[in-house]
């Protein structure tokens, strides 16, 4: 049987082009599926005692039970400008739907390694659900209030002393701490689930997993979120870092307990030493860090991708 | 006991006080009339003969202010029942306001009637709400019956005959409808505290076809 690694995504996603490329250097038997190609792209799954199918995209059959290995960072396809052009619930919209929720099943069932499965990256989605894995593996988690009353907020301010703000879900929003200023919109958290945490001083870390192997990165900045640090007029330094090999074995059995063989993980340590992790990303770009050490975390990835091949 | 029609007094906590005029009450428990608090105009609602409860609104363009009122119905009868009985009609509850782009503000509302019914007047007025009730069930009746059937229909024989399907109760679906317009309209007014200038766009270029994500 032909062994294949399954790409998805968008090329232009600079993580999936960096594995992508990683790939062909090293001639693996890689396909890539277009996500902006969704409105040619088909998808015939058989589910039974296994699972697999075929998958039609233009210049491209792949049989899925073909597909050992996948690296998956899938938009959604409805956001593809082909499909946007048609608008919603068009027949185009439809049907790029149905083949990103056919590939998100074939994802989740398939015996391949996928790198991440949709099931488990859902825990992303959820903050406090995500905080409980983190905490046992170890790491401390800050104390956080998840709320729609802004009366709770004020008393765990008055109780904190400082604190931050952000999403409680997996869809991003920048980390910022809670000011005065702020008061005048405290009450709109009834109309919306806000987490709060108490804010941690200190050096933040981005730690990448991929299967055994851990990038470890410390990120110099005084922005509340060093991702957007240009918004405030602020500089990030980022610098490769060797982690306390304790610290590296709990990123591993984290990044296992989740149930994923690549992740991103963003610590503080603060100034007793104590390692706060904040969030796993289940699909991390890993290319800006990656760009700024010199760590080859897109040849892991695809070396990782490869093992798995030749293993099935 | 129906909810009486005629003009209500109407006092509020927080919108001013008024009248509420109660044109009519169908046999389904759809209520239509007017009212003059917060401002003139049409409200239309449902009136639920079991529960005593009516519910009303003059919501008619949700992007604008809108009310909607909820109450439980009080009656109490004077009087001799053979010659002219007073039946003091109380609707006691809360109501929400709903203004674009700020928070709700709920309230306790009270509207009051008075009304003089004459022995004959009852009679015809009684004759009239058992008509309207055997119709409404006559028609419901139908409509249950060429329901069964059609399900009837579509049923493999091997399946064991259905029971009686729950009847679908109009006046609380359409409550239902009021009450999911109300909660949207509110989500749609809704602020959340992290603003959209907080939630940078991921990967926007990358779909677009290009750039880092």
């Amino acid at each position: 049987m032909t062994r294949m690694i399954l790409l998805w995504g968008m090329p232009g996603d600079t993580p999936m082009a960096r594995v992508h490329v990683a790939l062909c250097g090293r001639a693996a038997p890689v396909v890539f599926v277009d996500q902006r190609n969704v409105l040619e792209t088909e998808v015939e799954l058989r589910v039974g005692h296994a699972i697999g199918g075929v998958l039609r995209t233009p210049g491209l059959v792949v049989p899925l039970d073909e597909v050992t290995a996948a690296y998956v960072r899938p938009y959604s396809s409805a956001q593809a400008p082909a499909v946007e052009r048609a608008g919603e619930f068009s027949p185009a919209w439809q049907h790029a739907v149905d083949v990103d929720d056919a590939l998100i099943s074939w994802a989740d069932l398939t015996p391949a390694c996928v790198v991440n499965r949709p099931a488990a990256m859902a825990s992303n989605n959820s903050k406090p659900y995500q905080a409980i894995f983190i905490a046992e593996a170890g790491f401390e988690v800050p104390p956080t209030l998840v709320t729609t009353d802004p009366g709770t907020v004020r008393e765990f301010w008055a109780e904190h002393a400082a604190l931050i703000y952000k999403s409680v879900s997996g869809v991003r929003s920048i980390v910022a701490r809670l000011e005065e200023r702020h008061q005048a919109r405290l009450d709109r958290v009834r109309w919306c689930p806000t987490q709060f945490q108490q804010y941690i001083p200190g050096t933040d870390y981005r730690v990448h997993v991929v299967g055994d192997e851990v990038f470890a990165c410390e990120v110099r900045s005084r922005a509340d979120d060093y991702r957007y640090a240009t918004r405030q007029g602020l500089d990030v330094e980022i610098s490769p870092y060797q982690l306390p090999p304790d610290v590296e074995d709990r990123c591993r059995a984290l990044t296992k307990a989740l149930g994923m063989h690549v992740t991103g993980i963003d610590f503080r340590r603060d100034p007793e030493g104590r390692w706060y992790c904040f969030e796993v990303n289940p699909s991390p770009a890993f290319s800006y860090y990656q760009n700024a050490t010199g760590q080859p975390i897109d040849e892991a990835i695809a070396d990782l991708l490869i093992k798995h091949t030749r293993m099935e | 006991m129906s909810l009486p029609v005629g003009t209500w007094t109407i006092t509020t906590d927080t919108l001013g006080a008024g009248t509420l005029t109660v044109s009519s009450v169908d046999a389904t428990g759809n209520v239509a009339g007017s009212t003059t608090v917060p401002s003139s105009g049409a409200v239309t609602g449902f009136f639920d003969a079991a529960a005593q409860t009516v519910a009303l609104s003059n919501v008619t363009d949700p992007t604008k202010e809108f009310v909607v009122f909820s109450a439980n119905l009080f009656q109490a009868t004077s009087g001799s029942p053979k010659t002219t009985t007073h039946t003091e009609s109380v609707l006691a509850g809360t109501y929400e306001s709903y203004p674009p782009g700020t928070p709700v503000t709920t309230g306790r509302w009270v509207a009051s009637l008075n009304q003089k019914v004459k022995e004959k007047d009852k009679e015809e007025k009684e004759k009239e709400v058992a008509k309207e009730h055997k119709d409404a069930k006559d028609l419901k009746d139908r409509k249950e019956g060429a329901k069964e059937a059609a399900i009837k229909e579509r049923l493999p024989e091997t399946l064991p005959p259905a029971g009686p399907a729950a009847p679908a109760d109009p006046a609380s679906l359409q409550q239902l409808d009021l009450r999911v317009a109300a909660l949207e309209q509110r989500l749609a007014t809704g602020q959340p505290f992290i603003g959209t200038d907080e939630r940078p766009d991921v990967g926007g270029q990358a779909v677009q076809g290009g750039g880092e994500a």
